[in-house]
């Protein structure tokens, strides 16, 4: 878990996500619309004309009740060809250098988390994003037997 | 058959083995124990002596002939080059790209070549030629050096280059759209002008493209007589394969796509849908099965129909198979005809009495459906018990750029292929009753989009219908289908984007185009919400 991180600031608790798979932030007012949508799968936005599907963090991570949104900050992760757009609304990002984080890191797992970093004044969970993606996917291949099949 | 199309594959490649004659044998003369050069001299003598048979060009054939003899006496040490026979060999070169030439003009090869085979042999025995007892039609002498470094008119290029070419003007097409939306705000007369000669020149490039990228379908069918020779070899049947309308041209990619769904079709034909010889003539048909592939085009889009005269899908079995894998009976009982059929696309179910070595063992109809739709087609299936069966697919001719219709659905917009629509007709609030639409007389299926994706309808007296071609999915004699929407906007080339993971897999789109404001906008799988909405 060594590296710089960028840290989300969510009413739920501070997360981190590794700088190395942020290829760039986004703010819309809206995000178009993605057929398939459901529970924390929200829309789909365009990054440097590909497209994005989004997920709302702070919904991925249990919180259902998230305000009605003027905007929607998108980090834009991607790695080994797994894009996904991290919808964190309007809350507050900041940067952090691996010297910089200090305190203890563990691999306590959660929902979408793969550690924990028991920073010198909070508690920091790492976002395990490769399990959103993968839960996304599933998640927009719920009809997939329609595809496959016309019996179903 | 008509061969004239394959001339510039010909002069191509002729002149490719001609460079390489040249070169192979000015180095053989340095030193004539290069037994690879020798070698490689004969392959090249060998193929210009085969493409100029199946071309109908003779006399290259013959003088390529006599120069590929005297190279295998070469090269099994019969002989040892000696400078007469380096000399008449290049002046056979000089005369075998005087003939090519001929073939490039389209003159007549009447070039009397007889007194240089004659002086190849004569070279072989140390003597001299005969002189020729009649004079040449035309004579082949060498051509001067300069005129020798003329290069091909033909290029080869890799099929990847024009991937990457057709993948360049989606971008350029992408930012035309930005340009457009620009154009649409500004007062400058210039700005606009710029941006229709900009599109006029973009969309040129991109039929050039694709000019260069289609291919006819013989060129994928030219391998199925061996297949159905291999397939029927030692298993009692007799097939005849016939075809129709393969001078259709469909884009590479899609030709390439369509190989091993044909494949699998055929296979299946000849395997489970073809009776033994002995079987038909009991039931009063011809000993000799048929398979026919006939395609023809349907608006933009091209029809592949593949039918055998064999015994047709047994439904009952059909019913049976598809119940033990999970299949309620109720369901079974009520399901159309048209649907019932396609259960043979259901992965891992196969009415076949018997596994053969190459099908039978339900894996391959859920991939050829599959595969077709991966091409953005559709499939369909007819069947008569004891008359045989169709198989229909229905495919795009060329990939990526599609003509669009921009709709709207609430406050959503999605992209409609222009090749799919038949008729846009606003209706009021009671004309459409029951689900159905009266369109010249027949009732058409109203599909809601809204309805299906979850998607609130704008407030409004009537409705916006697209009557689409619903292809092979409704069944004979039903080809319309009606798309309900809100409103309608321009139409629009789109750059159309493949869906890739975690969308790979979505319903009810088949891919996407980010538009000039930046939004991505979703191509809608007219065939999948169709077939959703005549099963729900």
């Amino acid at each position: 878990m060594k590296g710089d991180k960028i840290i989300i600031a969510l009413d739920a608790g501070k997360f981190a996500i590794q700088t190395t798979a942020v290829a760039g932030v986004v703010e819309v007012e809206k995000l178009p619309f993605l057929p398939g949508r459901a529970g924390f799968v929200t829309g789909i936005i365009s990054f440097r004309n590909e497209p994005v599907a989004v997920v709302d963090l702070a919904m991925a991570l249990g919180d259902f009740s998230p305000a009605e949104r003027s905007t929607h900050k998108v980090i834009v992760l991607r790695d080994k060809g797994r894009t996904l757009g991290m919808d964190i609304g309007e809350a507050a990002l900041s940067f952090l250098w691996d010297e910089e984080i200090g305190g203890k890191t563990t691999d306590e797992k959660g929902l979408f988390t793969s550690g924990r970093i028991y920073a010198k004044d909070s508690t920091i969970e790492i976002i395990d994003w490769p399990a959103l993606f993968n839960e996304t996917s599933r998640m927009l291949t719920t009809e997939e037997n329609v595809k496959k099949s016309p019996n179903s | 058959m008509d061969i004239s199309k394959y001339k510039g594959i010909y002069l191509q490649e002729a002149r490719t083995h001609l460079a390489e004659i040249e070169s192979g044998l000015l180095s053989l003369e340095k030193d004539p124990s290069q037994k690879d050069v020798l070698d490689a001299l004969f392959r090249h003598y060998h193929s210009i002596k085969g493409m100029s048979a199946s071309m109908g060009y003779t006399p290259v054939m013959r003088l390529a002939h006599a120069e590929e003899d005297l190279l295998d006496k070469l090269r099994s040490g019969k002989l040892s080059l000696n400078s007469s026979m380096a000399t008449a060999l290049l002046k056979c070169l000089d005369a075998l790209r005087e003939l090519t030439d001929r073939v490039e003009r389209d003159e007549p090869l009447d070039v009397e070549i007889t007194p240089l085979i004659d002086e190849l042999t004569a070279s072989v025995v140390g003597g001299s030629a005969p002189a020729a007892t009649q004079p040449p039609a035309a004579s082949v002498a060498p051509q001067p050096k300069t005129e020798a470094l003329r290069l091909s008119e033909v290029m080869k290029v890799e099929g990847s280059v024009f991937d990457d070419l057709l993948a360049t003007v989606g971008d350029l097409f992408m930012a035309l759209s930005s340009f457009k939306a620009l154009s649409h705000s500004s007062r400058s007369i210039e700005i606009k002008e710029g941006v229709h000669v900009l599109g006029k020149s973009i969309s040129t490039i991109h039929k050039n493209i694709l000019s260069a990228r289609m291919l006819p379908l013989e060129d994928l069918i030219a391998g199925l007589p061996r297949v159905v020779r291999d397939l029927t070899s030692g298993s009692g049947k007799e097939v005849s394969l016939t075809s129709e309308g393969m001078d259709i041209s469909l884009d590479r990619a899609i030709l390439e796509g369509l190989a091993s769904p044909l494949v699998h079709i055929i296979r299946n034909a000849v395997d489970h849908g073809i009776e033994s010889a002995q079987e038909r003539v009991e039931c009063g048909k011809l000993s000799v099965g048929a398979i026919k592939i006939k395609a023809y085009t349907r608006r933009d889009r091209a029809v592949i129909e593949i039918s055998d005269d064999g015994r047709g899908i047994n439904r009952e079995r059909l019913r049976k198979k598809a119940a033990e894998r999970g299949l309620s009976a109720e369901r079974l009982a009520s399901m159309p005809d048209r649907e019932l059929l396609k259960l043979v696309c259901m992965p891992g179910l196969s009415t076949a009495d018997k596994v053969t070595g190459t099908s039978g063992r339900g894996v391959g109809m859920d991939v050829v459906k599959d595969s077709v739709e991966a091409l953005g087609g559709a499939l369909g299936i007819e069947s008569a018990e004891g008359k045989g069966t169709k198989i229909i697919m229905e495919l795009p001719r060329t990939t990526s750029i599609t003509k669009v219709l921009i709709v709207s659905i609430g406050p959503e917009q999605f992209l409609l292929p222009i090749s799919k629509i038949e008729r846009v007709i606003e209706t009021g609030k009671d004309d459409i009753g029951g689900g159905v639409f009266s369109f010249e007389g027949v009732q058409v299926p109203v599909v809601p989009l809204a309805e299906l994706f979850g998607i609130a309808e704008k407030a409004r007296p009537g409705a916006t219908l697209i009557l689409v071609d619903a292809g092979p999915i409704l069944g004979a004699g039903q080809h319309l289908a009606a798309l309900k929407v809100d409103d309608f906007g321009d139409e629009i080339d789109a750059y159309v984007k493949p869906l890739l993971p975690p969308i790979s897999k979505l319903w009810g789109a088949t891919g996407l185009t980010i538009m000039g404001d930046g939004r991505p906008v979703f191509l809608l799988d007219v065939q999948q919400i169709i077939s959703k909405a005549a099963g729900a």
